[in-house]
C-alpha cells in the first residue's frame, strides 16, 4: 500500500523556515535561503489554495477555486493568525484593510512588504515586546530605521525571562538604538489620507499612547500574539477549544482527522512553537504510514458532480494583513536551511538565530517526553505526550553599534529559556549575574528536578541543562552550582 | 468538478491542510516513510503563477547609535532558598 500526499496552502511560496523571517527582515538572508527543503517528488503541493470547507460526510476538502480533494485521512496544520488589538483606527467602520504601514508579522508576505517599506531613519514603533516584537524590532533597527517599541507588560518577554534577565535584554536593545517603553499601553492608531490606485487610502501617521501621548510613525508592526486558526475545524463541527482539541494520537474529534502544529490543543496547550509542531508531525508520520490501519470510514455518500461555488471562508480564518508582495524565488535554490533544531543540537558554528520557545509549566502533565515506542497492548500506534523544548533567540549587533554587549564589544546576544523560571517556596534558586559582561544565568530546581532556567550572554552551558530538561532527569549529585559554571558538571 | 478520487486506487490518501512548518515536516516524514505512488498527470493541478522576483534584501549601514547606559555592576553568586511564606493566624 503507497500514501498518497497532497499538500494544500494558501500561501504562494515555497514552504519556508518562519522561525528566520527576521533574519530576512533584517536583510541578513535572502528569502530562499530559508527554504524548507522540498518534500519528495511524488508529493502533491498545491500552492496559492486556500481550503474553505471540510465536507466529511464525504470525506473531501473544497477549495476557493471550487475544487474537491478526497481524503482517507485528513491533516489540519493550518497554523496561527497574529491577533490584531482593538486600536481606535486600525480598521474604518465596517473595513478589514489594515492602513498602509501598518503590518503583522507572520508570513513572508508580512516580512517582504515591511521590508520594502522600511528605509534608513524611517520611524518604527513595534507594538508587544514579546519573542516576536523583540525580534522585529531589533530586524528594524538593523535596516537602519529608529525603532521604538511599546510594550504594555512590566518587562520584555515575559512568557520566558524573568525581570532581571529582561533588564539585561533591555540594556542590549537601548544598544541596538531601539527606543523600549514597558508598561506602554496603545489606545490608537492617527493615519492620514493617502492616495492610492483605487482612490483614496489611509496611512499611519502616528501612534496614540493610553498616557495621552503620541508617537509619530511610518511603520507600525503589530506583534501582539497569535490565536490558532480553527475556523475551518470549528464549521467542521469539530471539537475546538483554543486551539483543534487532539488526543495523543493527533487525533481530533473525527477519528479520520488530525491536526498539528499551532492550529492544535493537546492536553489543554496550545504550544504555538516550531519544536512543537515538529515533533507532533514526526509521531504523526509514524501514524500514518501504511502499518496501522485507520479506522473505517464515516458513511459516505456519492460524490456530487455539479456541487456549487466555493463557499466562504469562516470569517476568522480570512488572513487579515497586508498584500503581497511580489517575490519568487530563484529556481533551484531552495532547501539549504532545515528545522529549526532543539538549542544544544545545534552543530557548533550553527547561525541559527531563533530556536523553539517553551510555554508549558515545567509541572504539567505535557510535560512528559513524545514517547514513539509501542503504547502498553499496542504495538504500532506512537504516542504524543507534549513538548518540552528550549526558547533560544540570538540578537544579532548592528554593525559598528556598541550593541553585541554591555562590555562594549561587538557581537550578538544569546539567550535561551526553560520551564517555569519563577520559583515557589521551597524552591532552590542558583543565580549567576556578571552585568559588567552583561550575563545572566539562573535555574530554578524543585528537589532532584529543574523546574526552569533563563541563560543570557553565555550559552555556555545550555546543552548539558537542555539535556537534563528534555528528558526531565534528575539532576547529577555535583553541587548545584555547576549546573551554571562548567556544562552541567558532566 | 474534478477530483483527485481514482476508483479502487490503492493508496491511502492524505490530505494536509497547510503548507508551513508542520505540514511540510509531515509531508517530508511521509515521503520518507511509505512508498509514494509516481504523480500521475492530473488536469485537476493549477498551474501556480510565479510572480516575478525581487533583488534580494540587503543589510543597510548605520551609524552607530550613542547608548546611554547606567554603569555595569557585578553580581556574585548567590543561591537561595525560597522562603516558605510565615503562617497566618487561624482563630
Ligand atoms: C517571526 C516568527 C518567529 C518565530 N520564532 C520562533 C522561535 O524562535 N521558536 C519557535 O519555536 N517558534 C517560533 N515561531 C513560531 C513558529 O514559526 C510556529 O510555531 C510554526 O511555524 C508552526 O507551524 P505550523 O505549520 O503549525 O504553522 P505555520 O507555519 O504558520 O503554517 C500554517 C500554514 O497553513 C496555511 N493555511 C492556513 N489555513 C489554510 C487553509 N484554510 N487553506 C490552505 N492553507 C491554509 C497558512 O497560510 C500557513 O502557510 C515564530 C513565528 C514567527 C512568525
Amino acid at each position: 500500500m503507497t500514501v498518497e500526499v497532497t499538500i494544500i496552502g494558501e500561501e504562494p511560496h515555497p514552504a519556508y523556515n518562519r522561525v528566520l523571517l527576521a533574519e530576512v527582515l533584517a536583510g541578513r538572508y535572502a528569502p530562499e535561503v530559508i527554504a524548507l527543503p522540498a518534500p519528495a517528488a511524488g508529493v502533491r503541493r498545491l500552492s496559492g489554495v486556500r481550503v474553505v470547507r471540510i465536507d466529511r460526510p464525504t470525506a473531501e476538502v473544497v477549495c476557493d477555486d471550487g475544487r474537491r480533494v478526497p481524503y482517507d485521512a485528513l491533516v489540519l496544520a493550518t497554523g496561527s493568525n497574529p491577533v490584531l488589538p482593538p486600536l481606535r483606527g486600525l480598521f474604518e467602520p465596517d473595513g478589514h484593510e489594515l492602513p498602509d504601514g501598518v503590518h503583522a508579522f507572520r508570513t513572508m508576505d508580512d516580512c517582504l512588504a515591511l521590508g520594502a517599506a522600511v528605509r534608513p531613519g524611517a520611524r518604527a514603533v513595534v507594538i508587544g515586546g514579546g519573542l516576536l516584537g523583540v525580534s522585529a524590532a531589533r530586524a528594524l533597527a538593523q535596516r537602519g530605521a529608529q525603532v521604538v517599541l511599546a510594550h504594555q507588560g512590566e518587562h520584555l518577554m515575559e512568557r520566558q525571562l524573568d525581570p532581571g534577565a529582561s533588564g539585561l535584554l533591555l540594556r542590549h536593545m537601548a544598544a541596538l538604538g531601539v527606543e523600549v517603553h514597558t508598561e506602554c499601553r496603545v489606545r490608537g492608531l492617527c493615519t492620514r489620507t493617502v492616495d492610492g490606485e483605487g482612490g483614496g487610502g489611509r496611512a499611519v501617521s502616528a501612534v496614540e499612547l493610553a498616557d495621552g501621548y503620541a508617537l509619530e510613525a511610518d511603520l507600525v508592526v503589530l506583534a501582539c500574539g497569535v490565536r490558532p486558526r480553527v475556523g475551518l475545524a470549528r464549521a467542521a463541527g469539530l471539537e475546538v477549544a483554543r486551539g483543534v482539541v487532539i488526543d495523543d494520537e493527533l487525533r481530533t474529534s473525527d477519528p479520520r482527522v488530525f491536526a498539528i502544529g499551532d492550529c492544535a490543543e493537546h492536553a489543554g496547550i496550545v504550544y504555538g512553537l516550531a519544536g512543537a509542531a515538529q515533533e507532533q508531525a514526526d509521531v504523526l508520520a509514524h501514524r500514518l504510514s501504511p502499518t496501522p490501519p485507520l479506522p473505517e470510514p464515516m458513511v459516505l455518500r456519492p460524490l456530487d458532480p455539479q456541487e456549487g461555488p466555493a463557499p466562504e471562508p469562516a470569517p476568522e480564518d480570512r488572513f487579515v494583513g497586508n498584500r503581497s508582495a511580489e517575490w519568487a524565488p530563484p529556481s533551484g535554490s531552495w532547501g539549504r536551511n532545515g528545522w529549526a533544531q532543539t538549542g544544544h543540537r545545534a552543530a557548533p558554528g550553527d547561525e541559527t538565530p531563533t530556536r523553539h520557545t517553551d510555554a508549558v509549566p515545567a509541572d504539567h502533565p505535557a510535560c512528559a517526553q513524545t514517547d514513539h515506542r509501542a503504547a502498553p497492548g499496542d504495538e504500532t500506534v506512537p504516542q504524543y505526550h507534549g513538548t518540552r523544548t528550549l526558547t533560544r533567540l540570538t540578537l544579532t549587533a548592528v554593525p559598528g553599534s556598541a550593541g553585541g554587549s554591555a562590555s562594549g564589544t561587538d557581537g550578538p546576544l544569546d539567550l535561551a529559556a526553560f520551564g517555569n523560571p519563577t520559583p515557589a517556596p521551597g524552591d532552590d534558586v542558583i543565580h549567576l549575574t556578571d552585568a559588567t559582561r552583561n550575563t545572566y544565568r539562573k535555574v530554578v530546581v524543585r528537589g532532584d528536578r529543574l523546574l526552569g532556567g533563563i541563560l543570557l550572554g553565555d550559552l555556555g552551558t545550555v546543552g548539558a541543562l537542555a539535556r537534563t530538561w528534555e528528558s526531565n532527569e534528575p539532576l547529577p549529585a555535583t553541587p548545584l552550582l555547576h549546573l551554571l559554571t562548567n556544562d552541567g558538571g558532566s | 468538478m474534478e477530483s483527485y478520487r481514482e476508483p479502487m486506487s490503492p493508496s491511502r490518501r492524505v490530505v494536509i491542510v497547510g503548507g508551513g512548518m508542520a505540514g511540510t515536516r509531515l509531508a517530508q516524514q511521509l515521503a520518507a516513510r511509505a512508498p509514494v505512488p509516481a504523480l500521475r498527470p492530473v488536469s485537476a493541478l493549477r498551474p501556480v503563477p510565479v510572480p516575478p522576483p525581487v533583488p534580494a534584501l540587503r543589510p543597510v549601514p548605520v551609524p552607530p547609535p550613542v547608548p546611554v547606559l547606567p554603569p555595569p555592576v557585578l553580581v556574585l553568586s548567590v543561591r537561595a532558598r525560597v522562603p516558605a511564606p510565615a503562617p497566618t493566624p487561624t482563630g
